[in-house]
């Protein structure tokens, strides 16, 4: 009885703790934008899509040339770990429990043996719900993980109903508050700096995310609370 | 026995719940002693000067924007918006690349089919296409490369526009009109002839085509 108590103590002191150590703080606005358009400046000056991620207005940006060519709204955002409040990062990686494949495509003659003309890929009268060897939209994962360079993971969830999601989720959020604090130790540890957010999309806007984010892309995030 | 077994119990607890504060603590404290990159508000200058540099480094990012009319093309969905500043003249269904690979027979050489995604522009403008089939439709359909340039050259594939954006991509018309909206193609943009015809009379050499 004795023992069972100890542990209840440990819990409500560890809570109480925890509580007491998450904190948020919110920034003045004139300082945050210039810091922000000073990071975004050099990105639209180049060539290539960037992404803003806007934590603050729950949304992802793609742009390029400072034009924004989609946005994605954010359903519901995490954030752990101790990066500043306008970021920028280079994404070096993106993997997801089933990661999509490119078709390979047999070349006619190694098709057949018999030397019959090859059909057209497609003929006018295909409909359009044919099976395409291709990829596309629906072919990407809509659960996914980003990295990002200097230690920032992200995770993208789609936002799904239903029991089976539930569960996920519940199984999530249990992962998140115990495999989070241990990872910054680890991080810290190792003298590095660790972060992570958990995204909560759309199924098909987690679908365009993947399919439009890739290693090299550079990420603005603007977080203006930190834990 | 009963009692160790407890002990060991509580013990592992502890730990456990150590270490889990710690990271609780690295992960609240250290955006606390990292105040040079959380903690912006401190930089001295006033906000009038922040607003005016704000406005600055606005202007100079509107700059950077696409002059006159250019294109937006997004893989994902399969849509082609013709743009001038921020309004949409006009809205396009569009196939684009299948992503595909494809290894000629010696495998010495490698071919993926993608749309090229970042910032191009049209190079060139064509009425009634030719298309010039590269080493990978014969590759493709099992052929022999002709070593002539005239077999390669074939008509009527292409539809009535094309608008080259560099490297031999196009934005060109199809007769496979019912697989728009659909990534079949093998890098190159197909579009619907009418949507076509205003794209091409509506955008000038020079014009930007982002893709993404």
């Amino acid at each position: 009885m004795r023992f069972w108590r100890t542990v209840l103590l440990l819990h409500v002191f560890f809570v109480l703790f925890l509580s007491a150590e998450v904190h948020s703080e919110s920034l003045k606005s004139p300082d945050e934008e210039r810091l922000f358009l000073q990071s975004e400046l050099p990105l639209a000056q180049k060539t290539q899509i960037y992404f803003i991620l806007d934590l603050k207005e729950k949304k992802i940006y793609f742009k390029a040339r400072g034009i924004v060519l989609r946005d994605l709204e954010i359903r519901k955002i995490q954030f752990w770990g101790s990066h500043g409040n306008v970021e920028l990062y280079t994404m070096t990686g993106k993997a997801a429990f089933s990661e999509p494949r490119r078709e390979k495509i047999i070349p006619e003659n190694a098709k057949k043996d018999d030397k019959t003309p090859a059909p057209p890929p497609a003929s006018p009268a295909t409909p359009a719900t044919v099976d395409v060897k291709a990829l596309e939209l629906e072919d990407m994962p809509s659960r996914f993980s980003l990295t990002l360079y200097d230690g920032l993971f992200i995770s993208v969830r789609p936002d799904n109903k239903g029991i089976i999601p539930g569960l996920y989720s519940i199984a999530h959020a249990l992962n998140w508050y115990i495999s989070q604090p241990i990872m910054t130790v680890w991080y810290a540890i190792q003298n590095r700096q660790y972060g992570a957010l958990d995204l909560v999309l759309d199924e098909k806007d987690a679908r365009a995310l993947y399919w439009s984010i890739h290693e090299g892309a550079r990420v603005l995030i603007y977080n203006p609370q930190n834990h | 026995m009963v009692k160790r077994k407890k002990y060991i119990i509580l013990t592992v607890i502890i730990v456990f719940l150590s270490l889990e504060s710690l990271g609780y603590y690295l992960a609240g404290s250290s955006s606390n002693a990292d105040t040079s990159r959380a903690n912006v508000s401190k930089r001295g200058a006033a906000t009038a000067s922040l607003k005016r540099n704000s406005a600055a480094l606005r202007k100079k990012i509107s700059y950077l924007s696409p002059k006159g009319t250019y294109i937006v093309i997004d893989t994902a969905r399969n849509r082609l918006y013709l743009k001038r500043g921020g309004s949409t003249l006009r809205e396009a269904v569009i196939s684009s690349g299948s992503g595909n690979m494809l290894t000629d027979p010696s495998g010495k050489r490698t071919w993926v089919f993608d749309t090229p995604r970042g910032e191009h522009s049209v190079k060139s403008k064509i009425e009634n296409p030719d298309w010039v089939k590269p080493d990978w439709a014969f590759v493709e359909e099992g052929e022999k490369i002709p070593s002539k340039f005239g077999d390669r050259v074939e008509s009527g594939m292409l539809g009535e526009y094309a608008l080259s954006i560099g490297n031999g991509y196009l934005i060109h018309g199809t007769l496979y009109t019912r697989l728009l909206g659909r990534n079949v193609t093998h890098g190159c943009v197909r579009v619907g002839d009418k949507d076509l015809e205003y794209v091409f009379k509506n955008t000038p050499i020079g014009s930007k085509v982002i893709i993404f």
